[in-house]
């Protein structure tokens, strides 16, 4: 904007000193032109800045959000616990592996259980056998009763010289009696291991009886709980996978919106070129008016002429429109038309 | 539980059918004694016909595995299929015995 360009302008439209009517009319219209311009550039100027503001703040609410979507990215595989990390997906892997503990151990206790009965069966067959040989041992115990009593007969009819032979059986007869004593605590107590170790049988018969009732032996329930365990966890993985990918894609065009939005910012600069542009018009026009307002009879030599197109060339700093004005009104390029090295030059270098 | 035992010139094939629970221990101490005392080194539990098998079961293919292993008998399943495979799958039996 220049300021005193337009109130110079002002005052040579509002002036009656020109005598052509032609002259007041282009005078007129080339005020009129300045001021719609420096209301246009200014406006221009207004709305561009307000743009810039609005797409500034829309950069970097846009950056927040990409920010935003990064934390979810990195947070959503995860939940914290009393202030630990715990990674969703390694729930169902740990569930797992406790699954395949427990069945381990059953397994085991299966396996020992079956083998502690087998040994418990072999043992009462032992026993069974021994049962067998007291039987035996007591059946020739009987005999040998009997014997011993056939001999103390024997020798009760031989008197006398059969007193020795008395001597004899009456010991065989005790000793056969102490077998029999002994035959009968061996059988008490092969009962009472027999009843103690049938008893262990029972008890691990219906431990397993119970548990089948319950449904915990027969691994039904642990191949389904293990199935659904698999489904969780894929589904899981799956679900985390497409999240991610989701919020990887959205985190990317956010940041893309936020890279297009800064070009457009930097896009909307260009406003100043144009501003710079329709500031050298005005000033040029103004020129034009100051020199029609000294010369009111509007009859100037060429010389006048070339005054006023050096001191037009002079107020425009800007390459581009200095050179087009060049063309126009020298024909071609002049020692004037070289752009002065102002103080406009960080302007022309935007 | 049933069994049958086949007998070839490299192998004896023991053919278990129907379910393999708890309440068959005292059957399936046949097939122990099948396995201890084969003629031949390789003894195989032919499963194609189980249908069912729990826990108490597989503790049984363990404990034969173990009297195989301590007579000196190479011992194998084959045929193992449907729930069996899932429970062998589970306990993860097919580490400790050869499946085939």
């Amino acid at each position: 904007m220049i300021p005193e360009m337009s109130q110079s302008i002002e005052g040579a439209a509002g002036s009656k000193g020109l005598r052509s009517p032609f002259a007041r009319l282009l005078l007129g219209t080339i005020d009129a032109a300045n001021r719609v311009l420096c209301e246009t550039a200014a406006d221009v100027e207004t709305q561009t800045e307000r743009l810039s503001a609005l797409f500034q703040s829309l950069t970097d609410n846009t950056d927040l959000q990409t920010g935003r979507l990064g934390e979810l990215v990195g947070q959503i595989a995860t939940v914290e616990h009393e202030g630990k990390q715990y990674d969703l997906v390694a729930f169902p892997k740990i569930l797992q592996q406790s699954l395949q503990e427990v069945t381990e151990r059953i397994l085991i206790l299966s396996k020992q259980g079956v083998s502690l009965i087998y040994s418990l069966d072999e043992i009462l067959d032992e026993i069974q056998e021994v049962n067998s040989c007291i039987g035996e041992i007591e059946a020739i115990n009987k005999q040998t009763r009997l014997l011993s009593l056939n001999a103390q007969i024997e020798a009760a009819r031989a008197g006398s010289a059969g007193a020795g032979f008395e001597i004899v059986s009456t010991e065989m007869h005790e000793l056969s009696r102490r077998i029999d004593s002994l035959s009968g605590r061996m059988r008490e107590s092969i009962s009472k291991v027999t009843a103690s170790i049938q008893e262990v049988i029972d008890s691990i018969r219906t431990e397993y009886q119970d548990l089948s009732e319950i449904g915990a032996m027969d691994l039904t329930s642990q191949i389904d709980a293990k199935e659904h365990l698999e489904i969780l966890l894929n589904a899981l993985i799956s679900r985390n996978e497409t999240i991610q990918g989701t919020l990887g894609d959205s985190q990317e065009i956010s940041q893309r919106i936020g890279d297009e939005i800064r070009e457009v910012v930097v896009a909307m600069q260009f406003q100043d070129r144009m501003r710079q542009r329709s500031d050298a018009i005005v000033a040029a026009f103004a020129e034009v008016s100051k020199f029609m307002m000294d010369h009111p009879d509007l009859v100037v030599d060429d010389e006048r002429c070339q005054d006023l197109t050096t001191a037009i060339l002079d107020t425009i700093s800007l390459s581009e429109v200095r050179q087009t004005f060049v063309q126009n009104l020298a024909g071609e390029e002049t020692e004037a038309s070289a752009p002065p090295p102002a103080s406009t030059s960080s302007i022309e270098l935007f | 539980m049933e069994y049958t035992i086949d007998k070839t010139a490299d192998a004896t094939v023991i053919e278990l059918n129907g379910v393999l629970t708890f309440d068959d221990h005292e059957r399936f101490k046949g097939v122990v004694e099948a396995i201890t005392g084969a003629e031949t080194d390789n003894v195989e539990l032919d499963l194609t016909g189980m249908k069912m098998i729990d826990s108490a079961g597989i503790g049984m293919l363990l404990l034969a595995n173990d009297r195989a292993d301590k007579s000196g008998k190479a011992f194998c399943l084959r045929g193992v299929n449907g729930h069996v495979a899932k429970v062998v799958e589970l306990s993860k039996v097919d580490q400790i015995i050869k499946v085939v």
